[in-house]
């Protein structure tokens, strides 16, 4: 009796420990899976189904989808400030359209949004070029039926497996692992999807063909996603809009969209080709685009002016001080805050960039003063005298700190002093030295890299805490 | 299904699992059964080569069993033999035999046999032939009886864990713990952890240092008109690496899932880089296989007791019919020459070496001695790997031709040989791994455990930690996936 207790006790003691064991490896391979997961490196940390994920439910009424044409064209800040419509950009670099249907699928999961409306690149292009962008597209789906879906749909056979697994693609990202994979990062510098530029790129107007205009049927693969994408708005009961966001559009390319214009014409499918409508708009090729292929904030502005007449008719509701939309509110604070960012980056004017320090929320700048400087005619008092500085502080020189527009320290031009070294959080740390040289790269270090404007007498260095990142070096 | 597959992840618990919980009576079945959908995932239709193997010599076993007379038991036991190698050689030396018959024939300007037959290599051919080859051989010397319960012959011969690389297994072994299968509690949770644990160091050894090891050697041998002496030695040293990696690597896993099932395959590895003699390197390196030579090859053409020219003779035989055994091709044959010319030289200059380490004052006690021993053996066996490796003997000559002729020590300081497809970091891993490597063969060599049973004998923790390290290393550093075209195991092309 006693020994059947002893071996009925051994086995539940190794059952037990069976279990914990299997346990624990499960959540190591977890904690390995959660760092060697895909994650955007190579599309600055973007996520459209992370933003989604941390949305609360049938919040959206507008979704728009597609490529980076998409997240650069559509801005839901824009549409948040003017009409309080909670839009959201469920894109991706190089979004292929089996993906879009299926991350449509997933977001119509916790989402009911009125609109639906799609880019259509995806339309032009049937296979990924860069494998980059087939990982991103079938690495990244969070519910694992529409995973096996999609992929059992796009990846050919023989790489099924993988896809689904994950783990054979993704293991060999050890070799690239950076402080993001090990760290949380922040989504996007916005947080409703989109990834707003300001810069201006060479763009051109796409010329009228005077060859063969008629239109051309795409793939049969891309009709019956066309198909899809109309069965699913008539099952799910949204507004379904193709979109064509403005591009260097070869003729071909036009002449499929010219085909699914008719498509829809003949389905009752609203369909804007910002290609054909560029005139109406009134895009300006020299200032809308940060490249040959998307539209910059400017550009992206134009495409919401004409969006919203047309989305008028809708009926879209004004979610405005309503609290449960904070994160409709946060993204328009961060694109304003980016554009005023934007603006210190470009600014040429001392006087205008001391003027936004001064007013600058979140922001750590140091100013830095030595060598000749003096004999430059005081060119650089009067924009410091903007920030309360005397004459007698600016013929001493040094570097000042400037924290949320207020003057924190003093690091006087005094040889062989310590270094004056600042945790700015994040993992970064600022240190400022004085080395009686103004050509020393390391007068400003942040962590191991130098934002020392070399061979100036002035140099403002601008760190934003909230993105904890350095936005501006500028030398004068 | 390769080892190291998903598809071989998902069938090997389930087998497994239900092995366990299936009555006693369905347990051979069972693994009957899933023993040939392990090998026919590979290519069904062979099935049908290793059910005439099973057939014939499950057949010739009863009837040598049965017979009364030596010279049918002998009649028997030959005609056994003689279908199962010709089976053996219509599938993997006919294209070889009519190559150089061809050639011959050039000679004399007659012309050239196209070979008719185009076949892959069935998965596994010469392991199973050669087992079910030995029990024939074991009934007629009365050493087992013969088997009357053809399920569990048929498990015998298919035995999946073993089936396609080994252990090659005596039934005094095998066949009888197939036997006791439902009669005795074979499975344990002693064995069912040391078998989980070689299985994962089997893994790693594959995976972690053999693919990624291959890296390199394979950027080597496919360059040989760019390499130099140092090339040429991390090329044969890399590649004994990578054999013994993969190969003992493969049978840990095969060793490990026996075990976990409650079987005991027989050793096949003991740290062969640890042998002081190229004999001595023998009776460590692919035991399974040298044992077989012995008992059926060596001692039979009379081992060493018809004097000693005719020792030489059985020796030099024996290994060259051992090399050809690994591939149809002159430069395994030269590989199994060059072994036994070692053993025979080895011998032949005993009394000399004996004499010189006198003059000298040599202590053959001593560490030191030991380890120039093994080194100079690792350097012969090495030597050798080259001809195993290349792709043909014309290739091995010219490797050894450049290894002697473009001595080029600089790029040992160069960093140029992180140009051969390992980088710094991966090289890093590797030495990492092989550092590991180095320390479970020292425990295998001073304890005489091997990893499943040394793990069992530690602590839990210190167990568990063990078996989760390896786990993330196999899933994080092991060379799988879209990425790596991963090598099926070596072993199986023989």
């Amino acid at each position: 009796m006693r020994s059947i207790d002893t071996t009925a006790k051994r086995r539940i003691k190794r059952i037990c420990a069976t279990s914990a064991f299997a346990v624990i490896v499960f959540l190591c391979i977890w904690g390995t899976y959660k760092v060697l997961k895909w994650k955007d490196t190579t599309g600055d940390y973007l996520s459209s189904v992370e933003m989604l994920k941390a949305t609360d439910k049938d919040l959206i009424d507008v979704v728009f989808m597609g490529s980076s044409h998409a997240y650069n064209g559509f801005n839901p800040a824009y549409f948040w400030e003017d009409k309080g419509w909670a839009c959201f950009d469920m894109a991706v670099s190089g979004q292929d359209t089996t993906s879009t249907y299926y991350y449509l699928k997933y977001l119509l999961r916790t989402q009911s949004p009125k609109v639906v409306c799609v880019d259509l690149y995806g339309i032009v292009f049937e296979r990924h070029n860069i494998v980059g962008n087939e990982y991103r597209n079938y690495l990244s789906m969070p519910a694992p039926d529409l995973q096996v879906k999609m992929v059992n749909e796009y990846v050919e056979k023989d790489n099924r497996q993988d896809y689904i697994i994950r783990f054979p693609i993704i293991h060999t990202r050890y070799r690239e692992l950076k402080k993001y994979d090990f760290y949380k990062y922040k989504l996007n510098d916005f947080v409703r999807g989109e990834k707003m530029n300001w810069g201006t790129g060479e763009a051109y107007e796409p010329s009228d063909s005077d060859g063969d205009v008629s239109p051309i049927a795409p793939s049969d693969s891309k009709i019956k996603w066309l198909d899809n994408m109309y069965s699913l708005s008539q099952s799910k009961g949204f507004e379904l809009v193709f979109v064509v966001l403005p591009y260097d559009i070869s003729g071909e390319d036009q002449r499929k969209m010219d085909f699914v214009n008719k498509y829809c014409e003949e389905k009752g499918i609203t369909f804007y080709d910002f290609n054909r409508l560029r005139h109406k708009v009134g895009f300006d090729y020299s200032n809308d685009f940060y490249d040959l292929r998307h539209l910059n904030a400017n550009g992206a502005k134009k495409v919401e002016l004409f969006l919203k007449d047309e989305f008028e008719c809708y009926n879209l509701p004004d979610h405005r001080g309503d609290e449960r939309y904070y994160q409709w509110d946060e993204d328009l604070e961060n694109f304003n805050r980016e554009d005023y960012i934007n603006d210190m980056k470009v600014a040429e004017d001392l006087c205008a960039l001391c003027s936004m320090i001064g007013a600058g929320e979140d922001f750590i700048s140091v100013i830095s003063l030595e060598g000749d400087y003096i004999d430059r005619n005081n060119i650089y008092y009067e924009p410091l005298s903007i920030l309360g500085m005397t004459y007698e502080e600016y013929e001493k020189g040094g570097k000042w700190i400037f924290e949320d527009g207020r003057l924190t320290k003093v690091y006087e031009n005094v040889k062989g002093q310590e270094p004056y070294i600042q945790e700015l959080g994040n993992m970064n740390t600022l240190r400022i030295l004085y080395e009686g040289d103004y050509l020393s790269r390391e007068n400003i270090m942040i962590n191991d890299e130098s934002t020392y404007s070399y061979g100036n007498f002035m140099t403002i260095t601008i760190y934003d805490k909230r993105l904890g990142e350095i936005v501006s070096v500028k030398g004068f | 299904m390769l080892f190291n597959s998903i598809p071989f992840l998902i069938f090997f618990p389930i087998v497994a699992g239900l092995y366990l919980l299936l009555p006693k009576k369905i347990k051979p079945i069972w693994l009957l059964l899933a023993s040939y959908y392990f090998y026919m995932s590979w290519n069904y239709k062979y099935v049908v080569l290793i059910l005439f193997t099973t057939v014939v010599t499950y057949a010739a076993g009863l009837l040598i069993g049965k017979a009364d007379a030596l010279s049918k038991k002998k009649l028997f036991l030959v005609l056994g033999l003689v279908l199962n190698f010709g089976l053996l050689f219509f599938f993997k030396y006919f294209g070889f035999f009519l190559e150089n018959v061809s050639k011959i024939l050039s000679v004399f300007k007659i012309g050239v046999i196209d070979n008719p037959f185009d076949f892959l290599l069935p998965v596994g051919i010469s392991f199973y032939t050669f087992q079910a080859v030995g029990y024939c051989i074991d009934v007629y010397r009365g050493d087992i009886k013969a088997e009357r319960n053809f399920i569990r012959y048929a498990l015998f011969v298919s035995f999946f864990p073993q089936l396609v690389a080994g252990p090659i297994e005596r039934s005094k072994n095998l066949l009888s713990q197939i036997n006791e299968i439902g009669e005795k509690k074979m499975v344990s949770y002693e064995k069912a952890v040391s078998g989980f644990g070689m299985m994962l160091w089997g893994l790693f050894l594959k995976m972690v240092v053999a693919d990624r090891v291959s890296i390199m050697v394979d950027e080597i041998f496919k360059n040989i008109y760019r390499i130099g002496t140092v090339e040429a030695v991390f090329g044969a040293a890399g590649f004994s690496l990578q054999i013994y990696a993969d190969f003992a690597g493969y049978s840990a896993i095969a060793i490990g899932a026996a075990s976990v099932m409650g079987f005991e395959l027989m050793e096949n590895f003991n740290t062969p880089y640890f042998a002081t003699s190229v004999g001595d390197f023998w009776h460590r390196w692919h035991i399974s296989l040298s044992t077989w030579f012995r008992d059926y090859v060596y001692i039979p053409l009379g081992g060493n007791r018809k004097g000693k020219a005719r020792k030489y003779l059985n020796i030099f035989v024996t290994f060259i019919v051992s090399g050809l055994w690994h591939g149809a091709s002159w430069s395994f044959a030269i590989w199994g020459g060059l072994h036994g010319l070692y053993q025979v030289i080895g011998d032949l200059l005993k009394p000399a070496r004996e004499k010189t380490g006198k003059i000298l004052g040599l202590n053959k006690d001593t560490a030191g001695y030991k380890v120039g021993q093994i080194l100079l053996t690792d350097l012969l066996v090495g030597f050798a790997w080259i001809f195993f490796r290349a792709s043909s003997v014309k290739q091995a000559f010219s490797y050894i031709e450049r290894m002697f002729t473009h001595f080029n020590p600089w790029v040992i300081f160069d960093e140029s040989l992180l140009n051969w497809g390992l980088d710094y970091r991966e090289m890093m891993i590797l030495l990492g791994a092989v550092l590991l490597l180095i320390i479970v063969s020292l425990i295998r060599y001073k304890k005489g455990l091997d990893v499943g049973d040394f793990l069992y004998s530690q602590d839990m923790i210190f167990r568990w930690a063990v078996f989760i390290l390896l786990i993330l290393s196999i899933i994080v550093f092991g060379e799988y996936g879209t990425d790596f075209d991963s090598g099926k195991f070596i072993y199986f092309d023989f």
